[in-house]
């Protein structure tokens, strides 16, 4: 196996060393394989249609992915009109299968991402994704068999679904609690695999409550409720996800009395900021693991400078191109054109945009 | 000559004049998308194809056609690699694209010369002084004298033989061009200054060199000397044909040069008519222009450098209605024209010659 895997990197290297990374990169593609230099290529093996208005896409990942745990997510790329779109979704499935990636999609009709993978992916087709990241996993060792709650709201069932299943995975389910809230019944997800995994699990209890049912709304989470479906909370291990509202209410509720709580929220939606209004603006650093407060009146070469961070640049009018950098995430302002742009991953000329709201920059 | 052709501005003029050209700039930005990836897309793959075409074909040499014919795609894909691809990749034109393989900043081209370099003299530097004497390099490249405002000397004499060479090695020309070794034989550049340079260039060089003439070569086995040949052949004929499409882009009869005091309150207006009057246009055919990299729309390109470079015929005609308007002088010409007017500036300037004013009239 090292032999072989040896061998392969000379060959592979000898190859780039003639026609370049991206080189190799494109005649991988050309050939029709996900193999590429360094960046990792996933192919869809499956799409399944869940009938909650969701597609779970089963992907194939290259060589280049280092795998993942239960509950972490992934970034996935695909080109739209002719940019590249990124977007963050969890991994519902559990390390168990790490040449197979599950995401789950809910059809968002606003969302560009979601629309274009519900209509032009199929099976076959190849998506750029990141290597997994997010910390909200089980613990190792004995540790593992204590109790859980696990809190879901909408598409939060994602990463909570390879909690789930990977607590399944041991012979007997520890004691695991699942609440589950969508608007009403036709947006619950993984109704049957749910079900089997009730019966076959004595020790796991899920329920669904819905929130703007027509029938019967069962409510948002409240601390009743929590008692009610699962009891005292003191040696249970909590983990939620949802939307940020959700979360909050969650972590006001619980962090102080479970032994554990974790959470994630989704993204929040980029903020339109109005720029005439002036406002200090939190921008992080990645790669310096910085971060600084800025004013959204200046251009970001100007407050980056004034914070004595030095930046490559050149002509400071938008022409030369030097001070562009990767934005990972929120939102700018062209000041030349005016145009916003809200993509994660994207590229920015920092002398002629300024923020609108909390950014992340590749510096 | 030009001061005749070129009406002068007033200042409300000069902004009137910008902001139409912003205004022509913004309507093509905001139309950018799809239609420009997948043109790239097309270039990028014409790009990789030719090229293994040519070397394989080159594989064949001891039927002399396939040498020949390898040579000429071999070239003809060096030439698009550079032009259409490299160079308008590096601008950042496609960066609206986050496609990591076609990024402003990363892109690396298969010339001697490091991209990180050129990105420094060429897409900051000329671009932002653009024939500002003192401050844009690519007058003359510190070896040639094209404008009367240049001072004479001696070593201009055989300037004709200089710029033959400059044409023939164009490519070791741009390698060296931003280590400025004329500083480090005055003494105004340090040796350590210049050995930390030199590092990333040498680099480079060695690539280009070994990949070219010896590794592919080697593959040819007993081919190994026509392989070479080819590649020496198809790397002249890049170099021969950009020499010949940058300096027909500003060392026509009507180019201007600048003082420096020209930038002393320079507003967007006046930034846009120096580009305009430093730059010249080729006349000819669609693959023409693909293979110069649009280039032959010089005047676009320094108007607008980040925009997708397969826009500018569409925006000359706007830029020309422009500039009738204004009472400019859009400076275009037939290739042999044009480059006619290079070379008897090349042989003209090589003796002593006075300009016809000392600052040319911008604005009144
Ligand atoms: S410094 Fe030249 S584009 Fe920003």
């Amino acid at each position: 196996m090292s032999l072989q895997t040896s061998k392969q990197s000379f060959s592979k290297r000898a190859l780039a060393s003639l026609i370049g990374p991206d080189g190799y990169d494109f005649w991988a593609r050309e050939f029709g394989t996900t193999a590429a230099w360094q960046r990792c290529f996933a192919r869809v093996l499956c799409v399944e249609r869940n009938g909650c208005n969701s597609l779970s896409i089963h992907l194939r990942p290259n060589k280049n992915f280092a795998g993942f745990q239960a509950g972490q997510h992934i970034n996935v790329t695909a080109e739209i009109e002719g940019r590249r779109l990124t977007r963050s979704y969890s991994l519902s499935n559990t390390a168990n299968s790490a040449m197979n990636l599950e995401i789950t999609v809910r059809h968002d009709p606003q969302g560009k991402m979601s629309g274009h993978l519900h209509t032009a992916i199929k099976v076959g087709s190849v998506l750029e994704i990141s290597q997994a990241f997010g910390g909200m996993s089980l613990p190792s060792g004995p540790e593992c068999e204590n109790p859980a709650l696990l809190l879901a709201a909408g598409s939060g069932i994602s990463p909570l679904m390879g909690l789930l299943r990977q607590r399944c995975e041991t012979k007997t389910c520890p004691p695991t609690t699942l609440l589950y809230w969508d608007y009403d019944d036709a947006h619950f997800c993984f109704k049957d695999e749910l079900n089997q995994l009730c019966a076959n699990n004595p020790q796991l209890h899920v329920h669904r409550l819905t929130t703007r049912s027509a029938a019967q709304a069962d409510g948002r989470i409240s601390e009743e409720q929590i008692k009610q479906l699962h009891g005292d909370c003191r040696d249970t291990m909590v983990y939620a996800c949802g939307g940020s509202d959700f979360v909050e209410a969650a972590r006001a509720l619980l962090s102080t009395q479970a032994r554990d709580f974790t959470a994630e929220a989704f993204t929040p939606p980029a903020t339109t900021a109005n720029s005439e209004v002036q406002q200090q603006i939190a921008i992080q650093l990645n790669r310096s693991g910085r971060t600084i407060t800025v004013s959204n009146q200046e251009s970001l070469l100007d407050a980056l400078e004034a914070q004595g961070i030095a930046v490559e640049s050149g002509c400071r009018m938008g022409i030369c191109n030097t001070c562009s950098c990767q934005k990972l995430q929120g939102s700018t302002t062209n000041q030349f054109s005016g145009e916003q742009n809200n993509a994660t991953n994207s590229s920015i000329r920092l002398c002629i945009s300024r923020a609108n709201g909390p950014l992340q920059l590749d510096l | 000559m030009s001061h005749v052709k070129n009406r002068p501005l007033s200042p409300e003029q000069l902004d009137a004049f910008g902001a139409e050209l912003d205004a022509i700039q913004q309507t093509a930005l905001q139309d950018v998308g799809d239609v420009d990836a997948r043109y790239i897309r097309r270039v990028l793959k014409t790009v990789r194809y030719s090229e293994v075409i040519g070397r394989a074909l080159l594989y064949f040499s001891f039927f002399p056609p396939a040498w020949i014919l390898g040579t000429l795609v071999l070239g003809i894909s060096k030439i698009l690699d550079n032009m259409e691809l490299g160079h308008n990749v590096m601008h950042g034109q496609y960066d609206f694209m986050n496609d990591p393989a076609l990024n402003g900043k990363t892109f690396e081209w298969d010339i001697a010369g490091t991209s990180d370099n050129w990105r420094q003299s060429h897409n900051y530097l000329h671009h932002t002084y653009t024939n500002i004497k003192g401050m844009d390099a690519d007058i003359g490249y510190g070896l040639l004298r094209l404008f009367p405002e240049q001072r004479w000397r001696p070593f201009y004499l055989l300037q004709p033989i200089w710029a033959f060479l400059l044409a023939v090695l164009f490519q070791w020309g741009v390698a060296i061009q931003e280590l400025e070794l004329g500083k480090v034989f005055s003494g105004r550049k340090s040796k350590a200054v210049i050995k930390k340079e030199l590092e990333p260039v040498l680099k480079k060089a060695r690539y280009q060199l070994l990949k070219d003439y010896v590794f592919f070569p080697l593959l040819g086995g007993p081919m190994f000397f026509a392989v070479l040949s080819g590649n020496l052949t198809a790397n002249l004929m890049r170099n021969l044909w950009t020499y010949m499409i940058i300096f027909c882009g500003h060392f026509t009869a009507d180019a201007e040069v600048f003082p420096k005091s020209i930038m002393e309150k320079e507003g967007r207006g006046h930034w846009y008519l120096r580009q305009l009057r430093g730059s010249s246009n080729l006349r000819g055919g669609k693959i023409f222009h693909i293979l110069s990299g649009n280039l032959s729309h010089q005047i676009e390109h320094h108007l607008f450098p980040t925009v997708p470079a397969r826009r500018y015929a569409e925006l000359s005609v706007k830029v020309q209605e422009v500039c009738k308007k204004y009472g400019q002088n859009y400076n275009s010409g037939s290739l042999p024209s044009q480059f006619g007017q290079v070379l008897y500036r090349i042989f003209r300037h090589a003796l002593p010659s006075k300009p016809s004013s000392a600052v040319p009239a911008m604005g009144v």
